[in-house]
């Protein structure tokens, strides 16, 4: 057992930087060094031989009585955190708060006698900068937490902008779109009343003249005369039946009333039958036409379409193609690597083609196009529309195929048709 | 060397559990709210266990706060909590939220008032049921692996060790740790001798 406290000996903790007091066990303040009078504000002789309550009211309660007391038994030191009681310090009549961390320790001064040293240590500085810490951390969380708010709402702002130019860019393209598909109908109206207006007046001029010529004059012409007058008749009438059947079926097509019926067609003799039609035209220009096609070679679309695809691209053919040319009509293994998987794909390409004068690059790009197409006269003076490749290209297309050209000034022109075909 | 029997293991317990029982009330009023108590564990551990005593802990960092005391019986009383849950602890005492939060010396003042309860009031049943002396030295906080739970000095010496552990939950801040109390072997002669003295008195 530890040897008694000599109270002699007490002065010296008036040498110690911490705050040291002693009471017994009335809690009567029988010393208190000189430290606590600049910590507290108290001096000795205010408090020595008071009780400790009478100073610091907060002693005085019985949740502090009871953990301090078993010291003057000799019981284990007492240790009061300075963050739990900060007011112990504190006098009557103040609010000042004091960060001081107590211990309370046993010390025996007599047989079964027992004081208590209470040690005081100021933790205010280093709880404020503890404190001063925490809440500049909290500022800083806060911060960085209020920077990510704005770095998210500021991406979802961008995202939105992004979103909006994303969707006026699909707007833009589609009123270009539109703007395109308007300029096509523009194009489709003027084109018709062109035809209307000039290629549709032009023979009826004719017909009229003639007519007129005949039923007011017809005495006064030789038989001779009245033969060609009449043949001259029977042709512009045929070309202008010709025109008004193209003209009915592309405006059909423009108004999409065309209805697709497949059938089997037998190739070769769909081409030998527009030949035996068009078989004047060719004569009258000694023009040698090539049906190669065999006769086991079958497609699956419109025969009315087909007929007149074939009938317009013969034409053509034959308008453009001078005195003593060659057309031919075969099937091929295109070089285009598409054009030769199709053939495996259920396809195949017609071609026909012409010794002809062929056509230049430019005239090619838009030659499918009813906006930018025009017509041209043939090697023999033979007028045309320009409708009928148009109608050619849009019948192709709606009968699943494919249509296009090749061609080279002086040399001649390959149209090439790609279509379903049949097998057996 | 004598080893305590059956009979006064339980009477240990029983004096634990009271003195656990006294900290529970003054830490209930503290804080209002309600700490559970195990049933405390007696052992009596060689230095060859130390190890395997040692790994019972999870592998973790603690914060141990240490009352060591002399006269008629020598040792440590310890209070033991993992770091996370030393943390809870305090935040129930200065009423935070959250876990993780480093243990400033502000946090560290406060386990160390919560620890010195416990501790107290353990040590004091002890020592006025079983009429022990003992001085006590001011407690001291330490943190670090569970290396640091039997003290330094009875590993030195390789010390035979009268353990005694209970467990204590306060559920509303789940945080729970172990009190423990360390008897150097030279105490457990007196030890058997008080326990048999009270036994006699208080309980034959």
């Amino acid at each position: 057992m530890s040897k008694f406290i000599n109270t002699d000996l007490y002065y010296a903790l008036d040498y110690f930087p911490e705050g040291y007091f002693i009471i017994d066990d009335t809690f009567k303040v029988i010393y208190w060094n000189k430290s606590l009078e600049s910590l507290t504000g108290v001096e000795k002789e205010e408090i020595i031989n008071k009780k400790l309550e009478e100073v610091f009211p907060n002693f005085g309660k019985e949740s502090y009585k009871s953990r301090i007391n078993p010291v003057f038994k000799g019981g284990p030191p007492v240790v009061l955190s300075a963050k739990l009681h900060k007011t112990l310090f504190t006098r009557n009549n103040s609010e000042t708060e004091f960060y001081y961390q107590v211990t309370i320790s046993s010390i025996r001064i007599a047989e079964n006698k027992y004081s208590a040293l209470i040690a005081i240590e100021n933790r205010s500085e280093i709880y404020n900068q503890i404190n001063d810490l925490i809440h500049l951390r909290y500022k800083t969380l806060n911060e960085i937490s209020e920077k990510e708010r704005i770095h998210s709402k500021l991406i979802n702002q961008h995202i939105e902008i992004q979103e909006a130019f994303t969707s006026v860019s699909e707007k833009n393209l589609e009123i270009e779109k539109q703007k395109q598909q308007l300029q096509e109908l523009v194009a489709t109206k003027d084109k018709f009343f062109t035809i209307l207006a000039h290629d549709l007046i032009n023979p009826f001029s004719l017909l009229l003249g003639y007519t007129s010529l005949l039923s007011e004059k017809i005495e006064s012409y030789s038989l001779k005369e009245t033969k060609e007058m009449i043949n001259m008749l029977n042709q512009t009438t045929q070309q202008t039946y010709d025109l008004l059947q193209n003209l009915l079926q592309w405006a059909r097509s423009q108004t999409g009333r065309i209805i697709i019926r497949p059938e089997i067609i037998k190739l070769k003799d769909i081409i030998e039958s527009n030949i035996v039609l068009l078989k004047n035209n060719m004569d009258y220009k000694k023009i040698r036409v090539k049906n190669n096609i065999m006769d086991g070679t079958f497609v699956f679309t419109d025969l009315n379409m087909l007929n007149t695809v074939i009938r317009n691209l013969l034409s053509n053919a034959i308008k453009f193609t001078p005195q003593v040319g060659e057309i031919k009509f075969e099937i091929v293994l295109h070089q285009n690597d598409e054009t030769n998987k199709s053939e495996h794909n259920g396809f195949l390409t017609i071609c026909i083609s012409d010794t002809g004068v062929g056509m230049e690059e430019e005239k090619l790009k838009n030659l499918f196009k009813v906006e930018k197409s025009t017509t041209t006269i043939g090697t023999n003076n033979e007028k045309g529309t320009g409708l009928g490749l148009i109608i050619c290209y849009e019948f192709i297309e709606k009968m699943g195929g494919k249509l296009w050209v090749e061609s080279e000034i002086g040399k001649g022109s390959r149209f090439f048709i790609k279509l379903p075909r049949y097998s057996e | 060397m004598n080893i305590l029997n059956p009979l006064q293991i339980e009477i240990l317990k029983e004096i634990i559990n009271i003195g656990v029982g006294k900290s529970a009330d003054v830490l209930n009023t503290m804080i209002q709210t309600h700490i559970t108590l195990e049933v405390p564990e007696v052992k009596i551990i060689q230095f060859s266990e130390y190890q395997d005593f040692v790994d019972y802990f999870e592998d973790e960092n603690y914060a141990v706060i240490t009352l060591p005391f002399n006269g008629d019986l020598t040792g440590f009383s310890k209070l033991i909590l993992s770091s996370d849950h030393a943390a809870k602890l305090v935040n129930a005492f200065i009423g935070r939220s959250g876990t993780s939060i480093d243990m400033d010396s502000l946090r560290i003042d406060i386990l160390s008032e919560i620890g010195n309860v416990i501790i107290n009031a353990v040590m004091g049943t002890l020592s006025n049921m079983l009429n022990i002396n003992l001085d006590y030295i001011v407690p001291s906080y330490e943190q670090g692996s569970r290396n640091i739970i039997i003290p330094e000095e009875m590993i030195k010496n390789e010390s035979t060790i009268l353990f005694a552990k209970t467990h204590f939950k306060i559920e509303e801040f789940e945080a729970r740790g172990n009190f423990a109390i360390f008897f150097r072997v030279k105490s457990f002669n007196t030890l058997i001798e008080k326990i048999q003295i009270y036994y006699e008195k208080n309980l034959l």
